[in-house]
């Protein structure tokens, strides 16, 4: 940019001394004026109002006490309430100074059975905020509240507030899932995520209360009251804001459906106690909801919320009996025989074998011997559908052979799996598609394996068995779109936003995620092999599915787990001619997926008949 | 850095301010990608030992980069279509600073330049009629987006701080909050004030934020009336020097430097005094010399260098 600007060295003529006395002036007045200004307010304040100013800020103090926005609930798909909160006594200590809290804080602590360390570590974190009460103890038993109202002269500062408190009806029913509240830590003060929360609010810490934060928190009000110098309210009530009720969320979740997929998951784990928890999702086929997503063991969110003990807490967890993690989600499994069907798909998709043709299998596959079936003697000739009945390695190394690992690991991606499924709950995590890139990756120089993919590699992947990891979810919606002609939609397990009289505002329309365009016939031909693993004698799942009074479609899956038992898994939807559901099953260390995944599917296609069908199911049972 | 300022020519750095504006563009483009955020706004970029605040550097950059244009031009900058021209070039470097969002920088920057266009010259009743449009044509947008609904880029949280920094009742639990408790300190220093260090309002941490922008109700507090006038007599005398400087310099570079300094210095002290004794809106804007703040004590230190710098090289001596 050419300004013109002189010479450096030459400065340029300034305006004339006249001109420059005017400026002086009139500057001079600006500067007299504004400071004359605020001298008058000056004096306005500490000389004419000193005496009401200073009466205030030394007998009394104009505090702030919050209320809290009650935060929104969570429905099922029929309105049954998953997630409420009901009003509890909150014990609250307004900071007089450091000589009353001294005489005070120990008082308290020990009506509160708590330990003084404790409690002057919750009053020091307040430091800086002053004006506002520091909540001390949440949920108190009667006797406490009693006790406290009749000490109250001993305990200036010192009371206490209804306030609500987050309650979870069912306990542990779906706990991993929905989460559970816990007052905001210091990390997350920190971090532009939460800014905007004040210390002590009581934020979603896990599931959907921390996914929907944003919807269910509300907005929270508050009032500006003085109080004497005992901290005791003198009635006067200065400005504030009405909170603002949080928004609540309808489920796809059927809680009926949800309970029945609980109890089969509890007694699987019961009957064999080398389990280490067990999985299920249930999706719709037509929309990705989510009818039932469970993770077991859970934890009881009703016990962590009236405040558990630092100590039992670790005990729950190290004994194993409450887990936090969503296995649906997280947990990252091997999906051993289950994944056939997605070889299944590829090889009829690109054209490496037809429905007709038939595959001899001696028990191994015969170019690398060392591969072999899981049935000694072979299957004998085995064409697609029939392998998939049998759940045939043999056949599936061919496909391998003839597939390579790049070109299965196209279609893995295309069915979603080593992705994050899109559902609305945060926290998924990835998984692993094998192929040459990611092995000379993650095995790269330096590594005990080779980096190059084996020849037998390429077999063993195309059966499910190398280095795949797949979350329960992926698997669920890997079936899901088999079953919806290739199309896969996002699991969704919000479907409505509620105002707090329950009107809806905002509706989560199903989006589809993806899709593998292939021939249609492609599907009719899995489908078909599907339904033989539960309808054919000899399919894997005939003893346990051969009496349901649906066609379900299934594959099961005894995945090797190099660190201890084998996974079971059940895969499956139905019913065949008009798929409505889609489910994945895996038990952790469960055993085979015929003999465990297999049995908790059929009580979740029972239970789901029941719902859908009530009146059929009932005839059924009658007979 | 008061004294690195007096030993640079400020005529030097007139020359170069095409290229200080453009670092500190740069700067404030780089907030955007790699800024730290804090309060609810990004306006730092963390270089591990200090905290750079950029749109804090800009002012001193406005008031370089403003001498030069002004010192450009043959003539005073006096009819309408001069005047909305020699703003043109804040544009992009104001709507950097208001994305952060920043309000009072950005004011504070307006202020500066527009305080420079009286010390060259231009008419105090075109100024007048130049604030007055721009408050109309800020109204009118805002009332466009507010009421008719015209899509604007604008955040409704902006709008927030705004409607609450005019009018802190409509914040009782934040900003007006703030403002009362920021009075009732002030109030409660009386005459002689409470003594150093034994305010009760601030000892309790009633004030939110004591250190940075409620810095003056601690002052009232503690030392009183009769004393705050005299911090106050102190800053009458620190603009009062920035003015012997402006008119008495030898050159109009120095004029304007020195007019800049002035009307940022007489503005943020202003605006944010005021705030706190509940006759100015909450900007955010700190108080000069006593707020806490690395880069904003870093540029008022260097703006008096600036000035003193001016004032050794005059010749001409006018009062």
């Amino acid at each position: 940019m050419n300004l013109g600007y002189r010479n450096r060295e030459n400065s340029s003529g300034n305006l004339p001394a006249r001109e420059l006395k005017r400026i002086r002036d009139f500057v001079l007045i600006v500067i007299i004026t504004c400071f004359a200004i605020i001298i008058a307010q000056l004096f306005n304040l500490q000389i004419i109002q000193g005496e009401k100013y200073r009466a205030l800020s030394e007998n009394n103090y104009m505090r702030i006490t919050p209320i809290p926005a009650p935060r929104g609930e969570v429905f099922d798909r029929n309105g049954e309430v998953l997630v409420t909160s009901r009003p509890a006594f909150t014990v609250f200590y307004w900071y007089l100074d450091e000589s009353e809290a001294a005489t005070t804080l120990p008082r308290l602590a020990e009506i509160l059975g708590m330990d003084l360390a404790e409690v002057e570590e919750k009053v020091k974190r307040y430091e800086g905020r002053y004006f506002e009460p520091v909540p001390i103890a949440r949920d108190i038993p009667p006797e406490t509240y009693t006790k406290i109202v009749e000490d109250a002269p001993n305990l200036p500062g010192v009371f206490i507030d209804p306030q609500p408190i987050r309650y979870y009806p069912h306990d542990d029913l779906l706990s991993t899932t929905l989460g559970y509240v816990g007052e905001i830590t210091q990390a997350q003060l920190d971090d532009p995520r939460w800014e905007g929360y004040k210390m002590g609010s009581i934020v979603g810490q896990q599931g959907l209360e921390l996914h929907y934060e944003d919807i269910l928190k509300g907005k929270n009000g508050g009032y500006q009251v003085e109080v004497d110098y005992r901290g005791r309210p003198t009635g006067n009530v200065g400005p504030g804001i009405e909170p603002q009720p949080g928004k609540s969320l309808q489920l796809e979740i059927d809680l009926e459906l949800q309970k029945a997929v609980e109890d089969a998951l509890k007694s699987t784990l019961e009957k064999n106690p080398d389990a280490q928890g067990a999985s299920v999702v249930v999706l719709d086929v037509k929309t990705g909801g989510v009818l039932a997503i469970a993770s077991v063991p859970g934890f009881d969110p009703n016990r962590l919320i009236s405040g558990i003990s630092a100590k039992d807490l670790n005990q729950k967890i190290t004994s194993g009996e409450w887990r936090f993690a969503n296995l649906a989600t997280t947990g990252l499994y091997p999906p051993g025989s289950a994944f056939k069907i997605v070889t299944a798909v590829a090889a009829l998709a690109e054209g490496k074998t037809d429905p007709d043709e038939e595959i001899f299998d001696p028990g191994y596959h015969p170019s690398a011997p060392t591969l072999v079936c899981h049935r000694r003697g072979g299957h004998g000739y085995v064409n697609l559908e029939r392998a998939l009945e049998v759940s045939c390695n043999t056949y599936f190394y061919e496909m391998g052979r003839r597939l390579g690992v790049d070109t299965l690991a196209e279609y893995c991606r295309a069915l979603g799996l080593g992705m994050k499924t899109g559902i609305d709950l945060g926290g998924e995590n990835y998984g692993t598609v094998p192929s040459t890139e990611w092995k000379a990756k993650a095995y790269g120089e330096g590594r005990v394996a080779q980096p190059e993919f084996l020849f037998s590699e390429h077999m063993m992947v195309a059966m499910g068995q190398a280095f795949h990891l797949y979350t329960p979810i992926q698997m669920a919606s890997v079936t899901q779109a088999i079953a919806n002609g290739g199309v896969r939609m996002r699991p969704r397990l919000v479907s409505k936003v509620l105002d707090s009289e329950h009107n809806v505002v905002e509706e989560f329309l199903p989006e589809v995620a993806g899709e593998l365009n292939v021939d249609p016939g492609v599907f009719d031909i899995v489908k078909a092999g599907m339904l033989r693993v539960t309808n054919e004698p000899g399919g894997t799942a005939y003893w346990i599915f051969h009496d349901c009074p649906i066609k379900v479609c299934g594959k099961t899956g005894t995945a090797q787990n190099p660190l201890g038992d084998d996974h079971a898994w059940f895969v499956g939807f139905g019913p065949y001619e008009n798929p409505e559901i889609a489910l994945a099953v895996v038990v952790d260390q469960g055993g085979s997926g015929s003999g465990v995944a297999a049995p908790i599917a059929r009580q979740i296609f029972d239970a789901y008949l029941a719902i859908s069908q009530p009146q059929e199911a009932e005839h059924i049972t009658m007979d | 850095m008061m004294g690195v300022a007096t030993f640079i020519d400020y005529r030097d750095l007139v020359w170069l301010s095409p290229w200080i504006l453009g670092v500190n563009t740069l700067l404030l483009v780089a907030v955007l990608f790699v800024g730290r955020t804090a309060g609810g706004s990004t306006r730092w970029i963390s270089l591990g030992f200090f905290d750079l605040q950029p749109s804090e550097l800009f002012k001193l950059t406005a008031i370089l980069f403003a001498t030069r244009v002004l010192c450009s031009l043959d003539r005073p900058v006096d009819s309408i279509f001069s005047i909305v021209a020699f703003y043109s070039w804040l544009a992009v470097p104001a709507f950097l600073i208001l994305k952060q969002p920043d309000l009072g920088t950005t004011l504070v920057i307006i202020a500066i330049v527009t305080g420079m266009l009286y010390f060259a010259g231009t008419p105090a009743k075109s100024i007048f009629s130049l604030v007055l449009v721009g408050i109309i044509i800020v109204g009118l947008l805002l009332w466009l987006y507010l009421y008719v609904g015209v899509p604007l880029p604008i955040e409704e949280h902006w709008i927030d701080r705004l409607v609450t920094g005019f009018n802190p009742e409509k914040d009782p639990l934040g900003k007006g909050y703030q403002v009362l408790q920021s009075k009732i300190a002030i109030g409660s220093g009386s005459v002689w004030g409470k003594g150093l260090g034994k305010g009760t309002q601030n000892r309790l941490d009633f004030i939110p934020h004591q250190e940075t922008d409620f810095i003056f109700s601690v002052v009232g507090e503690e030392l009183g009336f009769v004393r705050t006038t005299i911090v106050l007599g102190v800053y009458v005398l620190i603009l009062i020097r920035c003015l012997i400087a402006a008119v008495t310099s030898a050159d109009k570079e120095g004029t304007l430097i020195a007019g800049g300094v002035l009307s940022m210095l007489l503005f943020q002290s202003m605006v944010n005094i005021g705030m706190t004794m509940g006759i100015m809106p909450v900007t955010g804007i700190p108080l000069p010399f006593l707020s806490y703040g690395g880069t904003a004590s870093v540029v008022n230190a260097f703006a008096i260098g600036l000035v003193l710098n001016v004032g050794w090289k005059r010749h001409k001596i006018l009062f």
